[in-house]
């Protein structure tokens, strides 16, 4: 049999299983090559609900980007009180979670690799959406909305790039999709259920250091466009207050690069190119603070502003 | 750099006052460095929600009881009905034992009135005073008073079970004493990376500061597999803290 | 607010080579190279900037030159806010002192 990628969601739930324990298991998501590995049962079930439409295959190509080994801390949480934590296979203050929340580890390992060790591409800590005519470009901090608001967008046509990168190319200044599950804590689980249909929420996972998580999954076109990179038309800076009317501010291009390179996990490190397309990257973007009190505020704010931006 | 073609009234203000500022100490130079550490900062910021109302009844000694029974108070008295503390011990969800809450959320100890002109222990605004934060915002009850709990001691000064102190407060002696009260709301959420420090020590207070040190101990006892709410939240910050 | 120590002899430089300096409305945006810091100098800071990459100057000597390039008197921007200024700009890597007099 060819080595080549098929449907995740194609394959024996067997042979996943074996290609996981074995650390063989690679995923391709855009400019992205992972290298997966544990031993959790529920990590399959997450792959198969979650991730049943991205492209694998069992045995590793010549070079992955990332790798993540979703393990026990230690020999003794292997067998007692039973934990796992993500491993990409670098230092981090990894958080020990009981094996149920392995799904967990396993996307916090990977965001965490990505963050840490991309120097491919400028990463920015938000969601971006997209359609042919160019990207939305979210930013904000975890609990700012920019999941849900997301989410919306994507009942609105577009398709996801990711939520939690922007990945900014440094030689075009283009951002390129990653899409990955977008994660929903706490409240945006039911609002986004709401809008979405329950068939694109995985099972909603209790308990986490960040309370209730659930994934929305990624669609099909998604991930067949996950190749495809837009130059950012519009950014964002949602800030959630409750119960607050709506409002918009319009940001200079100095106040935008103030607020996103703070966001940034690597700029420090790129230098010279990094700059230069973080600065073509706003150039060629209007860019908002909005302020609003619910999601059905924030999305019409955003389509107005997306359809004045030409998107 | 200077656009000296836009000497307009307005912009030559702008400049003025931009000026005063710079005058004034605000930096002419703002340096932007971007946060490597905004992925892993990302653990401090988790939080925990209360799952449903309940209450931590803390003793002088530093013992603690969680749990969501009845705490009334006595409508004569105003204090801790006794029935309602012993009920509320034995049905705890939670306990811990001797010295597990610091002396910043303990009662004072049960003292007796002594009944003479000097007057008694248990100045009530000098206990209300060491529970109540800077904002005056927790949501605290305490019952403080010196009495004789449920041990049994009868130090009634009066025929109505009061003492008086030397500023008119009254000592009650018939209620449970030596017992803080602290409630929860449901719902309440609890943002631990609040009371990190930068240099990433612990710095707790108020009412949520109570709650996460009784889940530091409850994680040294159980580590993550008990069912304190919000205990990988905590865990998640010690991992961050190096701990 | 200086990197070291300085008198109101010492003159200060600016390499603008290592720099990359993007204006920006009413700003100026200002990458640097060595250091891979990004800063936001406004009308004055740039100007100190530009004066100082012109040639080596001190407090007393870059003052009528900066006052000029931002087109303000001394009523509106006093020395001390100039002097400052450099200062900023000297902890931060952007200028640097070439001589110190005794």
């Amino acid at each position: 049999m060819k080595n080549e990628f098929q449907r995740l969601g194609d394959y024996h739930r067997e042979d996943i299983d074996v290609a996981l324990r074995s650390g063989s298991l690679e995923m391709e998501l855009g400019p992205f090559s992972m290298r997966l590995e544990g031993r959790e049962a529920d990590i399959v079930d997450f792959l198969f609900d979650a991730y049943r439409d991205a492209p694998v295959r069992l045995k590793l190509g010549d070079v992955t980007d990332v790798a993540i080994n979703v393990r026990p801390p230690n020999i003794i949480r292997k067998y007692i009180r039973r934990q796992v934590i993500a491993d990409p296979g670098f230092i981090v203050p990894a958080v020990p979670l009981p094996p149920y929340l392995s799904p967990l580890a396993f996307e916090m390992g990977l965001n965490l690799a990505i963050a840490l060790k991309c120097c491919r591409f400028t990463t920015f800590h938000s969601a971006v959406v997209g359609n042919e005519r160019g990207a939305i470009l979210i930013s904000a901090h975890s609990g700012g909305g920019k999941s849900t608001l997301a989410s919306a967008l994507m009942v609105e046509g577009y398709r996801l790039f990711s939520d939690e990168f922007g990945l900014l190319d440094m030689e075009t200044g283009m951002l390129h999709p990653y899409p990955r599950p977008v994660s929903l804590k706490e409240k945006s689980i039911d609002i986004v259920r709401e809008f979405t249909g329950e068939k694109w929420l995985t099972k909603t996972f209790g308990g986490t250091p960040k309370g209730d998580i659930a994934y929305r999954r990624v669609r099909p076109s998604d991930i067949q466009l996950s190749k495809t990179p837009m130059a950012a038309k519009l950014i964002l800076f949602p800030v959630f207050q409750e119960d607050t009317p709506p409002s918009v501010r319009e940001l200079s291009k100095s106040e935008t690069i103030m607020k996103l390179i703070p966001s940034s996990t690597n700029y420090h490190l790129l230098g010279t190119a990094s700059f230069e397309a973080l600065i073509k990257m706003v150039a060629g973007a209007q860019t908002f603070e909005i302020t609003y009190g619910n999601t059905q505020d924030s999305l019409e704010i955003t389509r107005d502003l997306a359809a004045k931006a030409g998107l | 750099m200077t656009d000296k073609n836009k000497k307009t009234d307005l912009f030559l203000e702008q400049r003025r006052d931009l000026l005063k500022l710079g005058a004034a100490g605000m930096p002419m130079v703002l340096t932007l460095r971007a946060s490597a550490q905004e992925a892993v900062i990302s653990q401090l910021r988790c939080t925990i929600t209360i799952p449903s109302k309940f209450k931590i009844l803390v003793d002088d000694t530093g013992a603690a009881w969680v749990g969501s029974g009845k705490l009334r108070t006595d409508k004569k008295t105003g204090n801790l009905k006794d029935k309602d503390v012993k009920n509320f011990k034995h049905d705890a969800s939670y306990i811990f034992p001797h010295d597990s809450v610091s002396a910043s959320y303990r009662p004072d100890a049960c003292e007796y009135e002594t009944c003479d002109e000097s007057g008694g222990s248990g100045d009530h605004d000098d206990l209300l005073s060491h529970l109540t934060d800077e904002n005056g915002t927790y949501a605290m009850n305490d019952y403080l008073a010196g009495s004789g709990e449920d041990d049994g001691h009868d130090h009634s000064c009066d025929d109505d079970g009061h003492a008086q102190d030397s500023h008119g407060h009254s000592i009650i002696t018939n209620a449970p004493c030596g017992y803080a009260v602290y409630e929860y709301s449901r719902s309440q959420i609890i943002s631990p990376g609040d009371y990190v420090t930068q240099g990433g020590d612990w710095n707790l207070s108020g009412d949520d500061g109570l709650y996460l040190e009784l889940s530091l101990k409850y994680i040294d006892e159980n580590g993550v597999n008990g069912h304190w709410p919000g205990v990988s939240c905590v865990i998640s910050i010690l991992n961050y803290m190096g701990h | 607010m200086s990197a070291g120590p300085y008198s109101e002899q010492t003159t200060w430089t600016a390499d603008i080579s290592k720099m990359l300096l993007q204006p920006s409305e009413s700003v100026t945006i200002a990458f640097h190279k060595i250091s891979g810091d990004t800063h936001i100098l406004n009308f004055l800071s740039a100007a100190t900037l530009k004066i100082l990459a012109k040639g080596d100057e001190n407090f007393a000597t870059a003052f009528p030159k900066i006052l000029d390039e931002i087109q303000m008197t001394e009523h509106d921007c006093p020395a001390s806010l100039v002097k400052r200024t450099i200062l900023e700009l000297d902890e931060l890597g952007l200028v640097i002192p070439v001589e110190t007099k005794a």
